[in-house]
């Protein structure tokens, strides 16, 4: 690895280096005690040959620090922006699937009201609605915790920050944090699963009021399914888009398996509308025969249903995650600098052909007057092939200004194009890049030669 | 006379010896200077390269081990599964 090696081969030139200059100052002291002509020409050859053993070792080290900073290149800003702007979508994501529990709880809290069950089955479901309450509460709370720490925290660092060598402990809050959301994530399981035995309560309570649960349930699977479907619709499209247009493997291999993978994510999808349509018509007939067998029947098939919107909604959360990895303000600040650098090649060409052709002109000039006062055959013919070859290549230069022009207009309608379509801040961090350039100062290196 | 010239001689001869130790003097003095001039040159440069020597081994060694530090957590971040934040990077 370049960062060991670079580290162990600067270890070794520290270890020569000490050896050397206590040598080095050895010679110097002991010139300056003797005038002897011989002794000085030594000691003159062996500060001589010194003076290239430390050159060569300054040579190294800067090409050990120049393999550093190639790897600190690569490492850029350690994809910190975007595992941050992941934390935020795993927030988001908590946030949806709680605010989900909390309606579904509501309802069933509904239905509790509306029917007076026994006082055992009552007393039951009171200390389940309870505890319930209390854990949305507990939820609600680290939702607050997860919104602050994002918002104060992680959102405080600033670019600047994620270049610097010392980002490590940013990595660490950013991993922990994910841990922590990760971990309530999962937790949400437990108040499902609270809910879900409340529901069975209420079933078991009353077959009417069940059936209008289950109803509502049913509705807003359906309600689920259509996001989860317009999302998935939504990323598939992107998947189109970006065909043809991946600058990395993983993206050419993400689109990939979107196109094998999509048709037959959304044929199941419309399986599970079926389903949902299906338990439909069990309601319809359970609201007639009230039949405890087709209740029974309703209950398996919602809950398969419930879970089949459930994975719907995990691959639209997981594609998304995904999608936010591609980095897409990292590749538009790209292009907006490439679109800079497309401008200042052709504005240097253009300088360089305008040069040219004002020195070409005076020697056309020169040339033809040379040409209209020679009287000598051969002179009239070398100077007759000077002037056509000048003004062939005046034309040539001519014709490249012309298409240097086109290429200009052609960036600035591109670059208008993309000015008025990015957001705002790319345009924030093409002021950032562009002081930074300003900044910039030739290092001065390797000035020291044999 | 004889004896005025003879001694006119020794002179010169005298003259003609100091001025070859003389010249052979600044011979040597400039022999010297110009070895400790290029001495002095040398040290000049010697101490500079070693003072920019001693500054990228100073400043080096630290960025190196804090970006090792850094990979290391990005490694940890590579785990357990591709939904880690530095799957790619494994």
């Amino acid at each position: 690895m370049a960062l060991l090696q670079a580290q162990k081969a600067l270890q070794e030139i520290e270890d020569t280096l000490l050896k050397k200059e206590g040598d080095i100052t050895n010679q110097v002291n002991k010139s300056k005690k003797t005038q002897d002509i011989p002794t000085l020409q030594k000691i003159q050859d062996t500060l001589h040959n010194y003076k290239n053993e430390i050159n060569d070792l300054l040579n190294s080290a800067y090409d050990q620090r120049d393999n550093v900073l190639e790897v600190k290149k690569k490492m850029n800003d350690c994809e910190l922006p975007v595992n941050i702007n992941m934390r935020a979508n795993e927030i988001d994501q908590f946030r949806e699937k709680l605010e989900r529990i909390i309606e579904d709880f509501k309802d069933l809290k509904q239905a509790d009201e509306d029917f007076d069950g026994s006082s055992d089955s009552e007393a039951e479901i009171k200390t389940l609605i309870h505890q319930i309450e209390k854990k949305v509460q507990e939820f609600q709370q680290e939702l607050q915790e997860f919104n602050r720490y994002q918002k104060g925290t992680l959102g405080k660092y600033t670019r600047q920050d994620f270049l610097d060598d010392n980002n490590a402990p940013i990595i660490v809050d950013v991993r922990e944090f994910k841990a922590k959301i990760g971990d309530a994530f999962a937790r949400l399981k437990d108040i499902e699963t609270l809910t879900n035995d409340l529901n069975s309560k209420l079933i078991i309570q009353d077959i009417e009021n069940a059936t209008k649960l289950l109803e509502v349930k049913n509705k807003k699977l359906r309600e689920r399914l259509e996001i989860a479907k317009t999302e998935l619709s939504k990323i598939n499209k992107c998947g189109d888009e970006m065909d043809g247009n991946c600058s990395r493997n993983e993206e050419e291999e993400f689109i990939e398996a979107l196109k094998d993978e999509m048709p037959e994510v959304f044929k199941n999808i419309e399986g599970n509308f079926e389903q949902i349509d299906k338990v439909d018509q069990i309601i319809i007939e359970i609201k007639t025969t009230k039949s405890i067998e087709m209740m029974q029947t309703l209950k398996v098939e919602i809950d398969d249903a419930s879970i089949k919107v459930e994975q719907c909604e995990g691959l639209v959360n997981k594609l998304e995650n995904e999608i936010i990895e591609w980095d897409a303000l990292k590749k538009l600040c790209r292009r907006d600098e490439e679109l800079e650098e497309i401008d200042h090649l052709l504005k240097d060409f253009q300088n360089d052909l305008e040069t040219e052709t004002s020195q070409m002109y005076p020697k056309l000039d020169q040339n033809t007057k040379k040409l209209e006062l020679s009287t000598a055959a051969p002179d009239i013919e070398d100077f007759t092939k000077l002037v056509e070859g000048i003004k062939e290549y005046i034309g040539d230069v001519e014709k490249l200004q012309r298409e240097v022009c086109d290429l200009l207009e052609e960036k600035d309608d591109c670059y208008e194009e993309f000015d008025n379509d990015v957001p705002r801040i790319v345009k924030k961090e093409r002021d950032i890049r562009r002081k930074q350039k300003a900044l910039i100062m030739t290092p001065s290196r390797r000035k020291s030669q044999k | 006379m004889i004896p005025k010239i003879k001694k006119h001689k020794d002179n010169v001869s005298d003259a003609k010896e100091r001025l070859k130790n003389l010249g052979e003097l600044i011979s040597r003095t400039y022999s010297q200077m110009n070895s400790q001039g290029d001495i002095s040159a040398f040290a000049k440069q010697l101490s500079e390269d070693i003072a920019n020597l001693k500054g990228v081994l100073s400043d080096l060694p630290p960025k190196i081990e804090s970006m090792l530090l850094t990979l290391k957590e990005m490694k940890n971040g590579s785990e357990p599964d591709d939904t880690a934040d530095y799957w790619e990077e494994k």
